[in-house]
């Protein structure tokens, strides 16, 4: 019987391969290692040999469905180029990561497909002949086990920052190019153009000490405590997304997956839970502090030090201590 | 401009979790709900449209608990209709059926633009704007932070957020369905005075699934909850600091960083 097959969509931004497109490669050799399955991968996309060539090193066969209609990703486009390509070669899983692309894509192929789509997973596994994606739910404070319903193939998107990149390279490299047929389409979306990140006036990713806020902070007045607190300590202000959002701190202080990624010496994180998207934006900090009034904020687990205590409480007395430290 | 917004009334835990016996949700009695917060920011766009192009504002949603008390916020925020699609409370249902339920109350409605939140602040997912642009065979963009020129030729300009800071922009023709991030406005104040009033002067349009067209009979999920599980906080290199003061904590900590000679 043949084995079944994991196949891997690369993303590509900027003629460069985003990193999280080598950690589901990793997850997807980790699944072969502990089941009989088989793994592959499709890049889609115009001129882009280099880049092919390099995720052939560690992954064989390698799709390379090329078209002037695939230079940028575009939902609607690449739903068409991969439904051809997995009617033909019918994975059992179709492995994408849960990003701006991943999050349209995987929703729309699947509806497209009539099949099951297991979204924002943390881990995959086989039980009872069933694929069962873990999530997080209630922004991690739950964990679930979501069941696909018995399909040809279920696609599964995977967080990002949780799975090891892949090392192994393989011995046989196979590309396998393939055209895609547009003729018939008719295109209702149009890419115009990316736009880089915006220079700032302050580089929160430059200080040793970063004073962080979430939304547990509660209302803007208190803000100022936290700058002093900063301040005395010689490092910066910055901020989780809500925080940004309700116009509290400017965008530019913004830690996370969409905001700045730090690793400061010192990383203070006030009031807040811990959602995977802040923590993209955290985690290799030195040294992390994490003051929350909740006992099971998901920011303990890559803490150091932890505090479960009241944020205000904490913070007047560290101040003075500080500043007494300072003067002495 | 007909402009449908999808909102949801959004289950969001409280302090004690439990879980029902079958462990396949939280128990009632531990959640609270809310608008969901991405729908909110969607509601708003849709309601800023109409104050600068006019467009007529339709909300739509299905009766999760407490649906009725997100369509009159909608109301109060001055949306032109509100429906509420009935559904049986105890019938588990996941995105892909409430998508079908949408899509069949929108196909036989007009409509240039659909707008939803991102995702549910409960289960993440982020797919039920997804799947009823597909039902509906219209384009989709999602995670838009702006819209940088709706034209009167029937296509919007969209900037979507991507990560580490980038962004792209995109033409899209109408009819489109556009999924909104936060933070792409500042949603608007409704007092509780107001939400109260509209009560006496607005009503919500009710559907029972039996009036809508679909077919029953294939309506089965596409994925379901095995069980659910509290996460313990689990971490080799986490240090609680001690204290029963604030002042206490403050001074163990500053004793600990030196000690480790981080401060």
């Amino acid at each position: 019987m043949q084995k079944g097959l994991i196949l891997n969509l690369i993303e590509h931004r900027n003629d460069s391969i985003r990193d999280v497109s080598w950690e589901t490669l990793g997850a997807a050799k980790k699944l072969c290692s502990q089941a009989d399955l088989e793994m592959a991968a499709v890049v889609l996309g115009y001129d882009c040999d280099d880049l092919v060539t390099r995720v052939s090193a560690h992954v064989n066969p390698l799709y390379y469905l090329q078209s002037e209609q695939l230079k940028y990703y575009i939902c609607d486009r690449y739903c068409i180029a991969l439904e051809t390509l997995i009617k033909e070669v019918k994975p059992m899983i179709m492995l994408l990561p849960h990003t701006a692309q991943g999050m349209e894509l995987g929703a729309t192929l699947a509806a497209r497909l009539k099949i099951p789509y297991l979204p924002d997973c943390i881990d995959l596994l086989f039980r009872e002949g069933y694929w069962v994606g873990i999530r997080e739910i209630f922004t991690g404070k739950v964990k679930g086990e979501f069941q696909a319903a018995r399909s040809n193939t279920v696609i599964v998107s995977l967080r990002p920052g949780i799975f090891k990149s892949i090392s192994q390279k393989i011995k046989e490299k196979k590309i396998l190019k393939r055209s895609v047929d547009f003729k018939t389409s008719i295109f209702l979306t149009e890419f115009l153009n990316l736009v880089e990140p915006e220079k700032t006036d302050i580089d929160i990713t430059k200080y040793d000490v970063i004073v962080s806020v979430g939304r547990g902070i509660g209302d803007k007045e208190k803000i100022p405590l936290f700058e002093e607190l900063a301040d005395v300590l010689g490092g910066t202000l910055a901020a989780t997304r809500p925080v940004i959002d309700i116009g509290w701190l400017p965008k530019e202080r913004q830690v996370g997956q969409s905001g700045k990624t730090v690793k400061p010496k010192l990383y203070f994180a006030f009031g807040i839970s811990g959602a995977y998207q802040h923590i993209l934006g955290m985690k290799n900090a030195h040294t992390i502090i994490a003051i929350n009034k909740d006992p099971r904020a998901p920011i303990f687990n890559v803490a150091d030090f932890g505090i479960v205590g009241d944020i205000f409480e904490v913070t007047k007395p560290l101040i003075e201590k500080v500043k007494l430290r300072a003067s002495a | 401009m007909d402009i449908i917004v999808c909102i949801r009334q959004t289950p969001m835990l409280i302090d004690e979790i439990k879980f029902t016996a079958d462990e396949k949700s939280v128990d009632a009695a531990n959640l609270k709900r809310h608008i969901n917060e991405w729908d909110l920011y969607a509601l708003e766009l849709a309601l800023r449209i109409k104050a600068k192009d006019g467009a007529k504002v339709t909300a739509i949603s299905v009766g999760d608990t407490g649906a009725e008390e997100a369509l009159y916020y909608c109301l109060a925020a001055e949306a032109d209709e509100a429906i509420l699609i009935e559904r049986e409370e105890a019938k588990y249902l996941d995105n892909w059926m409430i998508a079908k339920l949408i899509y069949a109350v929108i196909s036989v409605r007009p409509y240039d633009l659909i707008l939803t939140g991102l995702q549910g602040e409960d289960d993440g997912c982020a797919e039920v704007g997804g799947i009823l642009a597909q039902l509906l065979k219209i384009p989709q963009s999602a995670v838009v932070i702006e819209i940088k020129s709706l034209s009167k030729d029937g296509s919007i300009v969209i900037q979507r957020e991507l990560e580490d800071g980038f962004s792209d922009i995109r033409r899209v023709k109408m009819p489109a369905l556009l999924t909104i991030q936060t933070g792409i406005n500042q949603p608007r104040y409704v007092s509780s005075m107001r939400r109260r009033a509209i009560k006496t002067k607005s009503k919500i349009t009710r559907i029972p699934l039996s009036d809508l067209s679909l077919d029953f009979s294939n309506f089965h999920p596409r994925k379901s909850i095995r069980r659910l599980i509290l996460p313990e906080i689990s971490s080799s290199k986490l240090e609680y600091i001690k204290g029963s003061t604030g002042t206490e904590q403050a001074e163990n900590l500053i004793g600990k960083l030196t000690e480790k000679g981080l401060f």
